[in-house]
């Protein structure tokens, strides 16, 4: 009965406006204890892919619908890592420790709390070749640096072979103050590539993520409103709840780890659960300027955080990444704004710098509608209004 | 089972334990003898020594553009045949040779492994430098890390008795490629790109 209900729910919302509600995966509750039911109930980790996925012929959704079974992917072997802190102008340490350790009891707090650790210490891509930029200066490539000299999101993992760099998610998700903003600063195929200070081909804040054979780096995204977005990835690949964001992002590990091993679910789902949570550090949507962006931006940004559904890819702004073999569904995301005034590049291939950058030059964003085109007054109340946000 | 076979039995498993060494180089634990194994497109028989010889084109003759670290040939001077060199978008960096032999690095020099350009760099790990260093038959073969092709080889590594490749043609094409899993200690067929 559950699954003749769907069609017509993705039937409503499709004729509604502004249901974000309904971008959710399915019809299961997104809550802890499904979420706890989400660790062990293979059926129910099923339900969550084929109900997320937005287009089940693209690459991404391919390979999950072949790979994420039990006796697939599901059979590999659960990796608790072990990691030291990533020093500047040091080499590999000589003592490491878990990453992460499962909690003893889960509820709301261990799981949060979980996910905040795995976000800074869980690796999950390993880059031997980080170690030169890492004994040399990892400032140049744009990694963050405490006064201490920790690089911010990397660590030393310990390995069979010696150890070896790894970046976290919070190499590129932990630029400026509080983690989930990109670091429009990280050139990370300079640091692969060892020419830091020279702006790689993929350029600072942006990132190639997809083996489909297509140069299309894509800006490094912001995830402080992630749980505003009705959908995942710039082409809007997922329908988006908790349980989807902690599928998303145990393949994004597994993929990245080349899957020989995978992330413990319970990994996932913490860091689902804490990503979901920082949206609460956002301002609330500003008063100022409110009228003139709902009568010129509310069209498509009209869900919470001025999220929206799926657009036309004529509204796109970079049809490499849009279009990929891999991530592509036709459509483009319309993305959350909360958080915009910080937010760092902007649009899905990082066409414009930041907020001001786009002002400034609005010609350089393709397919999105220009704010060059409103009268004066409404552009100096749209960007105040924006920048606020 | 009959009388006669039985004895063959017996020599049969006394063969296989004494035959058994650990997995990672020569005889794996299952008794896969890897001389027998395929013999990889790519391995490194020796260890060549590379030559110092930097074919790079000279600068424009109008300079470098906005964004370069360097002008000319001559601002390289950090390190051993530096050059000014294009390595992406337009925009020149020094780049130098870091090694010319393996004894120069802690694990393989690779010869012209250097990112858009010739020089020679220092692989900053592996498990081996030649065939010999993976056992009698055992073959050492370079690797790219989890970022796939973008980054090139990162380090040389030995074939075991647990792959499940030997080279990117048992993988079945691009984007697959088989590369050495250092999770796990074996060379697997992997897609794995950047993360993301």
């Amino acid at each position: 009965m559950a699954l003749l209900r769907q069609p017509l729910r993705r039937l409503t919302c499709a004729l509604a406006l502004g249901l974000a509600g309904c971008g959710g995966g399915g019809t299961y509750e997104d809550d802890l204890a499904t979420g706890l039911r989400w660790l062990e109930d293979e059926a129910l980790r099923r339900q969550v892919l084929e109900s997320a996925l937005v287009d089940p012929d693209n690459g991404y959704a391919r390979l999950r619908l072949e790979r994420y079974r039990p006796e697939r992917w599901g059979a590999l072997d659960a990796w608790w890592p072990r990691v030291a802190p990533a020093v500047a102008g040091a080499g590999a340490p000589a003592a490491f420790e878990p990453a992460v350790g499962a909690p003893d009891v889960l509820d709301e707090a261990t799981l949060t709390a979980l996910g905040e650790a795995a976000f800074t210490r869980y690796p999950l891509q390993l880059e031997a070749r980080l170690a030169a930029a890492l004994a040399a200066d990892p400032a140049a490539c744009g990694f963050e640096v405490g006064p201490d000299g920790v690089v911010e999101g990397v660590v030393w993992v310990e390995l069979p072979d010696g150890p070896q760099p790894g970046l976290t998610c919070a190499a590129c998700h932990g630029g400026g103050p509080g983690l989930g903003r990109a670091n429009p600063a990280l050139d990370l195929a300079a640091a692969l590539t060892g020419t830091c200070g020279v702006p790689s081909g993929w350029g600072p804040g942006r990132v190639d993520v997809t083996a489909d054979g297509v140069e299309n780096p894509t800006a490094i995204p912001d995830l402080r409103p992630v749980r505003m977005q009705a959908f995942l990835h710039r082409a809007g690949s997922l329908r988006n709840d908790r349980l989807v964001l902690a599928m998303r992002t145990e393949t994004l590990i597994l993929t990245s780890l080349g899957a020989s091993v995978r992330p413990p679910p319970v990994v996932a789902l913490g860091l689902s659960w804490w990503m979901w949570g920082l949206a609460d550090g956002l301002p609330p949507t500003p008063e100022d300027g409110a009228e003139v962006f709902t009568a010129r931006c509310g069209g498509c940004h009209d869900g919470p955080g001025g999220a929206g559904q799926l657009a036309p890819l004529s509204a796109g702004t970079d049809m490499a990444v849009l279009t990929s073999p891999e991530r592509g569904t036709g459509r483009a995301r319309v993305p959350a704004l909360a958080g915009l005034g910080d937010r760092a590049p902007l649009f899905s291939g990082g066409a414009a710098r930041d907020l001001d950058g786009w002002w400034a030059d609005p010609d350089a964003v393709p397919g999105h509608p220009s704010p060059a085109a409103l009268p004066e007054a409404e552009r100096a109340a749209l960007l105040r209004h924006l920048s606020l946000r | 089972m009959t009388r006669r076979a039985a004895p063959l039995l017996v020599l049969g498993l006394l063969l296989t334990m004494a035959c058994s060494t650990d997995p990672g180089g020569g005889l794996g634990d299952g008794g896969v003898d890897a001389g027998a194994q395929q013999t990889p497109e790519k391995h490194r028989t020796t260890a060549v020594a590379c030559d110092d010889v930097r074919n790079v084109p000279d600068v424009p003759a109008g300079g470098t553009p906005i964004g370069s670290t360097c002008g000319s040939h001559d601002d390289c001077t950090d390190g051993r045949n530096g050059r000014c060199v294009d390595v992406n978008r337009g925009l020149y960096t020094c780049t130098y040779d870091a090694c010319l032999q393996d004894s120069d690095c802690e694990h393989v020099c690779e010869c012209e492994g250097g990112f858009g350009s010739d020089h020679n760099i220092c692989l900053q790990t592996g498990n081996c430098n030649v065939d010999a260093d993976c056992g009698a038959g055992g073959f050492c073969s370079p690797s790219y890390g989890d970022c796939g092709d973008y980054s090139g080889t990162v380090a040389y590594y030995c074939h075991t008795a647990q792959d499940e490749c030997v080279d990117d043609a048992d993988c079945g094409g691009y984007p697959w490629y088989c590369g050495y899993d250092p999770v796990g200690g074996r060379w697997r067929c992997s897609d794995s790109h950047c993360a993301g």
